[in-house]
């Protein structure tokens, strides 16, 4: 989905990347606007304020395309503050409801060293999924049930989640397209459970 | 926990990498694109190109170097070297560039360093301070060290924390090219000072001198030529300073 700015380009290029590093026959598009068709996989990026990120998607009227998208048991994929999106609400926002698909809310960082920035270690309870050092920027984290919970990483002595996934959601705190190799061997992972 | 960062920094001229390299595997060592992926590819953690064009013709080849950096290499990278304006600095981010480095124009109107963080965030303004002792004072130079802005390093460093830069890349005049060790002195000065993270540059020569510069408090360690001439290699050192103690990413 090509709600900008931000990280929409690098995703893009990391997905159509992982697309032609496994062969794959698939087509990779930029969506600016609901189609009448869905996709087998929807990336939602974002990076930024959640309040801003909710009304990008609402005034392109993308957030009910993303409702058909889950209703039609199609995979969505949010990244850095599109995973943000995916839940109920936000510190950052208050006020603003997030799209609700998964059961939480965000909260900002303990640290005073902010943003998290950097390269750290993600450790996935799912032992097909890459761990290793991933690139993150951000400031707010997620807050959620144990079983929404699919990757944890530690900063400053804070742990929290840095992958989610629930009722075909998925959820990536870090960039996987700014990673390198693990950040590849990740997006290609993802993208052929598709 | 947060990994210590090693930084490449390329100076580009007209396009090409400036400082001779010698790498026998590359087609052309001297494009910054293929310079850069090779960096990447090793294991380097973030990108640093400086422009030191001085041509009428900067701002469309900086443009185009970020495009061709976004467009193949995937890990972080900065993009400096007499950006003056917001204008300039948010083109360089939309078409790709993670952060960009500002310097001279950042000490003539700090209000850059605001404006582009408020609008980006602040990760993306990374604040290149070049540093050096004055009668026993650390003092702020501009215009690649010539000019001498009688601001103290100390008051220098507060106010960019608090307009909202994202990190601040130290550079000590009196150790650059020196190949004698960081200068642990400043770096430490600095890291009491301010909490947002400091690259450290200048003087890096073997690689005991990373070592030193993360445990006097940088979060990151930035060389050029140790790199170009390969007179370091990046996995060696990764794993040299992680059994020393100190995280670093160290790919499988």
């Amino acid at each position: 989905m090509a709600v900008g700015p931000g990280n929409v380009m690098n995703l893009y290029r990391g997905v159509l990347r992982a697309v032609g590093e496994l062969g794959l026959e698939a087509e990779v598009e930029l969506v600016y606007e609901p189609k009448d068709a869905l996709f087998d996989g929807l990336f939602i990026p974002g990076v930024g304020h959640f309040g801003e990120g909710m009304k990008r998607l609402k005034e392109n009227r993308l957030d009910s395309y993303i409702r058909r998208h889950v209703a039609g048991g199609r995979k969505i994929v949010g990244v850095c503050l599109g995973m943000q999106l995916l839940f109920e609400k936000s510190e950052e926002a208050p006020g603003i409801e997030g799209l609700r698909l998964l059961e939480g809310e965000v909260v900002r960082l303990k640290s005073i060293r902010l943003p998290h920035m950097g390269w750290n270690e993600v450790v996935f309870k799912r032992k097909d999924l890459p761990n290793g050092y991933y690139y993150f920027v951000h400031s707010y984290r997620v807050v959620c049930d144990e079983e929404t919970v699919l990757g944890v990483t530690e900063y400053d002595g804070e742990i929290f989640p840095s992958a989610v996934s629930g009722n075909g959601v998925l959820g990536f705190q870090f960039h996987p397209e700014k990673s390198s190799k693990v950040g590849r061997e990740l997006l290609k992972r993802v993208i052929s459970c598709l | 926990m947060l990994a210590k960062r090693i930084i490449a920094c390329l100076d580009v001229k007209n396009g090409r990498v400036v400082k001779g390299t010698r790498f026998e595997n590359l087609r052309d060592s001297g494009d910054p694109v293929e310079l850069g992926e090779f960096y990447s590819e090793i294991g380097v953690d973030e990108l640093v190109f400086l422009d030191i064009t001085a041509s009428v013709e900067k701002r469309r080849t900086m443009l185009e170097l970020v495009e061709r950096v976004a467009e193949r290499i995937d890990i972080p990278f900065t993009v400096g070297g007499g950006i003056h304006d917001f204008e300039t600095a948010a083109e360089l981010i939309l078409r790709g560039a993670d952060k960009v480095s500002i310097n001279t124009a950042a000490v003539e109107d700090p209000s850059l360093i605001t404006r582009i963080a408020e609008t980006f965030g602040s990760q993306a303004v990374v604040v290149a301070v070049d540093a050096k002792r004055v009668d026993g004072k650390f003092v702020v130079f501009t215009y690649s060290g010539k000019k001498n802005t009688g601001i103290l390093l100390e008051d220098w460093v507060r106010e960019v924390e608090r307009r909202g830069a994202g990190e601040i890349l130290l550079t000590s005049i009196d150790h650059d090219g020196t190949k004698a060790g960081y200068d642990l002195e400043m770096i430490s000065f600095v890291r009491n000072l301010v909490n947002i993270p400091i690259i450290a540059s200048g003087g890096a020569g073997e690689m005991e001198h990373f070592l030193e510069a993360f445990k006097a408090g940088a979060d990151a360690a930035l060389a050029a030529s140790v790199f170009h001439f390969r007179e370091i290699d990046v996995r060696s050192l990764k794993e040299y300073l992680r059994r020393n103690g100190v995280n670093v990413r160290l790919e499988v």
